[in-house]
This record gives structure tokens, C-alpha cells and sequence, in this order.
């Protein structure tokens, strides 16, 4: 019953670390997007206020 | 998110019918409980690796990364299961045979499959080109396949301990295949968020390439800033 139980735990502990591992990517990959689309937004705001400034 | 969850109930439901309704086998006892999911990782493991040669192929064909993207997802997933069914075996070996692992065609072609899948995974992991990476991947992913009619038929064409098609009484045989095709679906929808990921993984490294290069021209322009 040992051997049993044992196999299985190990089995579904190995795909939770693999999917956790996915949700942790997940929620990173999403934070960087938004870090970035906030970093074009605010240059190109920038450039567009000193292309008015030079016009 | 709703499938996600769909898939984690069947899942449960799998293994409850794997500790409650199937009956209790007369040599090995409890521990042959351990075939149903061995059976279903390894069917997993093997179909898998025919995904990722397949995607591999196509991108061969077409040269275009989505297909990539899905070689590489359905490898990882190929050698997860790969890995399960190893560890699964094992623990059943032991009980059935006293040993944890012992160099039989079928055993030794399973060993040879994971060690290949790791093999790529390394080769990969060394090539920042994507093209270059998805080229060699998908070459290595097509080599790989040649052990999978290995895998299948050691326990035929080579004479061995590993069981081939033992006799079951139809309601391990229910169970069986109700494991089989909710793991296979399991790992599919696995395979289709890893796929998203990659691909997510791109873009943001796209987005970052253009924010560098227009930031380095700022600079140049404006040395003083």
C-alpha cells in the first residue's frame, strides 16, 4: 500500500511542480507585458511632445 | 480556465474510480493499481514525442515558429510523462520483479526515449536564434521518433520480463481506459497553455528588442540624455 500511495503522490507532485511552474510563468510573462506597454506608452507620449515642441 | 477546471474534476473522478471501483488483482494486490497510470503516462509520453516530430516536420515544411511552439510544448509534456512512466514502472518492478529497474528491451528503448528528450531539451536551451533552435529541434524531434516503434513493439520483437497485453477483467479494462483518455486530455490542454506561453515568451522578447533599439537611437541622438 506504501509502494502504491507513494507512486502516486510522487506522480501528482511532479505535475503540480509543472504547472505551477506554467501559473508562476504565466503571472511573470503577464507583468512584463505590462511593464513594457507602459514603457512605450511613456516614450511615446515623450516623443510626441517633443515633436510638437520642435513643430 | 473552466476547462482547466473540467479536466481537474475528470481527473479526480479517474482516480477514485482507480482506488474504488476497480477490483483488487489477485497476485499483486493493491499495487497493480499502479498499471493505470503507468499505462496512461507511457501512452502520453509516446504520443508526445510523435507530436513533437510531427511539429517539427511541419515547420521543416513551412518555417514558421508557431509550429515550433507546439514541437517544443508537446516535447516538454512527452518528457514529463516520459519521466512519470519511469517512476511509475519502477515502483511496480519492484513489487513485481524485487528489483527497481533491470536492463529489459523495454525498459532500456523507455530509457533511451527520455534520455533523447533531455538531450534536445539541453541542445535547445544552448541557441538563442529561434530559426536555428526550431531547425536543429525539429531535426533531433524527427531522430527521436525512431525509437518510438522501439518502445512499442521490445516487448515482441525481443524477448523480455515486461508484461504485453495481460488479461483483465472488464471493469479494470473500463477504468483503464477512462484513466487513459482523461490524462491524455489532461496533458493536451497542458500542451496548448505551454504553446500560449512560448508564444507570449516572443513577444515579449520582441517588444524588448524594440524598446533597446529605440532607446540606443535616443541616446545616439541625444548624447547628453
Amino acid at each position: 500500500m506504501a509502494t502504491l500511495f507513494g507512486t502516486y503522490a510522487a506522480a501528482w507532485a511532479a505535475v503540480a511542480a509543472y504547472v505551477a511552474r506554467l501559473a508562476l510563468t504565466n503571472r511573470r510573462l503577464s507583468q512584463r507585458l505590462d511593464e513594457l506597454e507602459k514603457s512605450v506608452g511613456s516614450q511615446t507620449g515623450r516623443e510626441s511632445s517633443s515633436q510638437r515642441r520642435a513643430g | 480556465m473552466v476547462v482547466g477546471l473540467l479536466l481537474v474534476c475528470s481527473l479526480l473522478t479517474s482516480a477514485a474510480m482507480i482506488f474504488l471501483v476497480a477490483p483488487t488483482e489477485a497476485t499483486m494486490g493493491d499495487v497493480q493499481r499502479i498499471l493505470y497510470m503507468h499505462v496512461a503516462v507511457a501512452w502520453c509520453g509516446l504520443t508526445g514525442c510523435v507530436a513533437m516530430a510531427g511539429c517539427g516536420a511541419m515547420y521543416l515544411a513551412r518555417r514558421r515558429l508557431e509550429w515550433d511552439y507546439w514541437s517544443q510544448a508537446s516535447g516538454e509534456i512527452g518528457w514529463l510523462c516520459t519521466t512519470l512512466t519511469l517512476v511509475t514502472g519502477s515502483a511496480w518492478a519492484h513489487e513485481a520483479w524485487g528489483t527497481w529497474w533491470t536492463w529489459e528491451p523495454r525498459l532500456t528503448s523507455s530509457l533511451v526515449l527520455w534520455t533523447i528528450y533531455a538531450g534536445i531539451f539541453l541542445i535547445r536551451s544552448s541557441i538563442d536564434d529561434p530559426h536555428r533552435r526550431a531547425r536543429l529541434g525539429a531535426v533531433l524531434a524527427l531522430a527521436c521518433l525512431c525509437d518510438v516503434p522501439l518502445v512499442v513493439m521490445a516487448t515482441r520483437w525481443f524477448r523480455g520480463v515486461h508484461p504485453v497485453t495481460p488479461e483483465m477483467d472488464p471493469v479494470m479494462r473500463l477504468v483503464l481506459a477512462v484513466s487513459v483518455i482523461t490524462f491524455s486530455a489532461f496533458f493536451a490542454y497542458l500542451i496548448v497553455q505551454r504553446r500560449r506561453q512560448l508564444e507570449a515568451c516572443e513577444r515579449v522578447t520582441e517588444i524588448e528588442t524594440s524598446v533597446w533599439c529605440t532607446n540606443s537611437r535616443s541616446r545616439i541622438g541625444n548624447p547628453h540624455s
